[in-house]
């Protein structure tokens, strides 16, 4: 594609407004730490559209200009770790595994929760941070549900 | 691509259902247990703050003001919750907590907020 280039510019911006966007979003359950992860969507279309490459490239690039727009440095090292845990995952199980897309956004999202859970406990230095995860990972089910599905359907309307 | 899940997907989905909820009733009963007596604010990875309950008045605000914001604590019936915070996704505003042990985690101030429960306040509120 000869405009690749422009097309995963347009992905990061894309991207970037999710990430922003949702955080205006009030989760409706008493629940901590309660994200969609909007931003997925981009990277699991980047993915299948373009490839590993181009998927990492981009989450990484969202990660730090959308913690900088929107957050501070505090929130890129999490936004960071959390994207990448979550690409790598996609691009393993798209490539290894028979989950659908649906499957694949479940995974990513308990993964980016997990390597959240992983930075919070190392940085704060407190081990009771994980008892977060499991709440997290029945979090993770309907908003990673909600970006594969979303994913497939963008990805069927490219075609 | 169809969107409908596959036998995979619903292994997956059922598999992180059971995890969670038997780390959660794990927790319950071995990790909340008894009442809490005290709460700790950590900043940064150390602690900043300790209270006992019994020497503070039934409801109290607390503000921690620290190098990266503000967070607003309230603490009321030996419940302790977040009612505001200067971050910006505000996630750990809302809920509260009331057993030992349990945590609020504010990532982008670097706060958390434990609960304690009788043996350890002892210790540290000298």
């Amino acid at each position: 594609m000869k405009n690749k280039n422009v097309v995963l510019g347009f992905m990061v911006a894309v991207a970037i407004v999710l990430q922003v966007l949702e955080s205006f979003i009030p989760v409706p359950l008493p629940i901590p730490g309660g994200k969609i992860g909007l931003a997925n969507i981009v990277a699991l279309i980047v993915l299948i559209k373009f490839g590993a490459k181009e998927a990492v490239v981009v989450t990484l690039i969202r990660a730090i200009l959308g913690s900088l727009l929107h957050g501070g440095f505090v929130t890129m090292i999490y936004s960071v770790a959390g994207g990448m845990f979550s690409v790598v995952t996609a691009i393993l199980l798209y490539r290894h595994s028979k989950y659908t897309i649906i499957g694949i956004g479940v995974m990513s999202a308990l993964m980016h929760n997990l390597a959240q859970v992983i930075v919070a406990i190392i940085l704060l230095n407190n081990i009771y941070i994980v008892t977060y995860y499991p709440i997290l990972m029945l979090v993770s089910l309907p908003c990673g549900a909600l970006t594969g599905y979303v994913s497939g359907l963008v990805l069927n309307k490219l075609k | 691509m169809a969107l409908r899940v596959n036998k995979h997907d619903i292994i997956l989905i059922v598999f992180t259902v059971i995890i969670a909820v038997l780390f959660m009733v794990l927790f319950n009963l071995y990790l909340y247990k008894g009442v809490a007596t005290g709460v700790e604010i950590h900043y940064d990875g150390k602690l900043l703050e300790s209270y006992s309950f019994d020497k503070l008045p039934k409801e109290k605000t607390l503000e921690i003001n620290t190098d990266i914001g503000y967070n607003i604590i309230n603490i009321c019936n030996n419940k302790v919750s977040v009612t505001n915070s200067s971050c910006n996704d505000k996630v750990c505003n809302g809920f509260y907590i009331s057993k030992p042990n349990q945590v609020i985690v504010c990532l982008p101030n670097k706060l958390v907020i434990k609960l304690v429960g009788a043996s350890e306040v002892d210790s540290i509120s000298y």
